[in-house]
């Protein structure tokens, strides 16, 4: 757990850990940079502190830039009129990195080690 | 002709087109071989697109385009985290680096629709993220007036393309400042329009609640008639409001009464440069001796703003950069281990791919959104950004003698030297700290230059006209006037 005092944060590393594996990026491995980025992210945390001395009971959560409403469709099959969507998925498959077939080939879901 | 003089706008350009006093070819070579001697210098552009558009240029010139149409044969830049299609779109990201975009952006198509030329796109900070376009993952872009300075960020290639005479146009994204700080630094106009104005089909996400498309020119006029080709409804972006836009025909016209200025005072306390408070002074008095009331107003949370806003845009832009997974969308073919689980595949490329600021606030929008300090944090900058939100309705409300547009600093300083702040991201992310707010209350805001040229050795200085929701004819007709009678 971190802790939080006069609004002045410390990040531990095993929670630095835990939030690389969140945003599923592999930690990063140098000291310094560790170093660093717990430092930028505890000053960060710290100075978000001064939120925390605003009330705001009663105050309803705003979400989106406008007060309008988004609007949705019906769930219709439509065709761009533009192009057609044959053409615009053969040139999404065309993108990948590697494939079979029209398929798009990614690793193993489960690796060897989650097998065993 | 001359192509490159800072009072050589769009409509110029259009004019000259139609008059045939020269070619849509020779004017689009003659801007591509500027590009090509100043972008080694500047690195405004990450791609370019000669032969596609000296074709297009061609094409034009047999007359198989219309040059009646707003934007014929016009050279213009779009920042590169648009799509266009076959066209590589990295947003300056090593994990998009070989992406080729299998469709058009919305404004790319209507862009191109309306007659312009795209002929390359532009450096930005990686994903949108920064003040200082110096996060790219492909080199810094610098400021064309003063290379050892930054041209401002995010949209900092689609400012300084503009400023260098590079192109006629550009569009850039604004999410926290993107436009409007690099228009400011640059000595340009930039429009952040309202929230729903522009469609975001086809633009990388950042921060969904938050993003908006707008143009960049030298005059108001030019950013007005790019803002008509762009704006409207698009079936394809849900947030997109249905209205017509024709804010270039009204620029010019006499106001029925003149609009009633607010000046948010405490904008200019503590911590502004002294020369951008005087020149930004100067504009509100200009205003003043000119016949428009000018009257001071509060904005009690603005202050709070960029913390309300480094809370929320990194939890949004957490989640909308999860699809990068370095696989999707093409980055390292050879580098993918089909021996490795598909999760240390994510990982791994994840890891190589990203750079330090997109790191960090994924880090910082999983940090809070996480379950025991959601509250704490995303849910108590929610509730933040409707109290900023309701101190800009309450200022513009009619009812209790509101303003028509608040005058305001674009930026606390002129254009950084290159690597100031690079270090420091809480210093970098003060930088926003006035155009922030307008971005929580999802209102449209101007950004133009407080006088017309720069002396050598000085730095360019804008201050920014902020308007209530669809309000854009407003600002840039006031923008307009003052270009035309109260700019020196």
């Amino acid at each position: 757990m971190h802790t939080y005092t006069d609004g002045m944060f410390s990040l531990h590393d095993k929670e630095l850990d835990h939030l690389f594996d969140l945003v599923r990026i592999k930690p990063e491995s140098d000291k310094k940079k560790r170093k660093k980025l717990l430092h930028d992210l505890d000053a960060l945390l710290g100075y978000f502190g001064e939120l925390q001395k605003l009330s705001t009971d009663n105050i309803e959560p705003l979400s989106g830039g406008t007060l309008l409403e988004s609007v949705t469709r019906a769930d219709q099959d439509r065709v761009r009129m533009d192009d057609s969507r044959e053409q615009q998925r053969r040139e999404c498959v065309g993108a990948f990195p590697q494939k079979e077939n029209e398929s798009l080939k990614v690793p193993p879901v489960f690796g060897a080690e989650d097998v065993s | 002709m001359n192509f490159f003089s800072n009072d050589f706008s769009i409509r110029a350009y259009v004019d000259g087109v139609r008059n045939r006093q020269f070619s849509v070819s020779e004017a689009v070579e003659a801007f591509l071989s500027r590009i090509s001697s100043l972008n080694p210098d500047i690195n405004a552009f990450l791609d370019t697109y000669e032969a596609d558009s000296l074709k297009e240029a061609e094409a034009f010139d047999r007359g198989e385009s219309n040059p009646s149409l707003p934007l014929a044969g016009v050279p213009v830049a779009i920042k590169d985290n648009m799509l266009m299609r076959g066209k590589r779109t990295t947003a300056a990201s090593r994990i998009l680096e070989k992406y080729t975009a299998s469709y058009d952006a919305t404004v790319v198509s209507k862009l191109k629709n309306a007659g312009a030329l795209i002929v390359g796109k532009t450096n930005l900070d990686e994903f949108a993220m920064g003040s200082s376009s110096e996060t790219s993952a492909f080199g810094p872009v610098k400021n064309p007036l003063d290379t050892s300075r930054v041209p401002g960020g995010s949209s900092g290639g689609s400012a300084a393309a503009v400023a260098a005479n590079m192109v006629l146009g550009s569009l850039g994204s604004d999410t926290g400042g993107s436009i409007r700080q690099p228009a400011s630094f640059c000595g340009v106009v930039g429009l952040k329009p309202t929230y729903g104005s522009v469609s975001r089909y086809g633009l990388m996400a950042l921060a969904s609640s938050l993003d908006q498309i707008g143009p960049f020119g030298k005059t108001v006029e030019d950013v007005a008639v790019l803002f008509d080709v762009i704006a409207g409804k698009d079936p394809l972006d849900a947030t997109s409001v249905d209205r017509s836009w024709a804010t270039s025909l009204s620029l010019g016209r006499p106001f029925e009464r003149k609009p009633v200025i607010g000046i948010p005072r405490d904008f200019f306390a503590q911590g502004i440069d002294e020369m951008v408070a005087r020149s930004v002074e100067g504009a509100i008095d200009s205003f003043g001796r000119d016949g428009f009331e000018v009257k001071e107003i509060q904005l009690p949370h603005a202050s709070y703003a960029v913390s309300c806003y480094y809370i929320i845009l990194p939890a949004e832009c957490s989640s909308n950069l999860a699809r990068y997974d370095g696989i999707r969308y093409a980055r390292l073919d050879d580098a993918v281990s089909v021996d490795s689980s598909l999760r240390d595949a994510y990982l791994d490329q994840r890891h190589a791919g990203f750079g330090d600021e997109p790191k960090r606030r994924m880090l910082l929008g999983a940090f809070v959104l996480s379950s025991g300090y959601y509250d704490a944090y995303y849910a108590k900058a929610q509730k933040v950004r409707r109290l900023i939100f309701n101190d800009f309705q309450n200022v513009f409300d009619a009812s209790k003698g509101g303003v028509d547009a608040i005058v305001a600093p674009v930026t606390p300083t002129p254009a950084f030297s290159l690597g100031e702040k690079i270090n420091d991201p809480l210093a970098m992310y003060l930088s926003d700290i006035f155009t922030i707010p307008v971005n929580l209350a999802g209102l449209p805001s101007l950004s133009l230059p407080v006088k017309r040229s720069w002396d050598s050795g000085e730095l360019p200085i804008g201050f920014q006209i902020i308007g209530n929701h669809f309000s854009e004819e407003s600002i840039l007709s006031l923008g307009h006037y003052y270009q035309t009678y109260l700019s020196d």
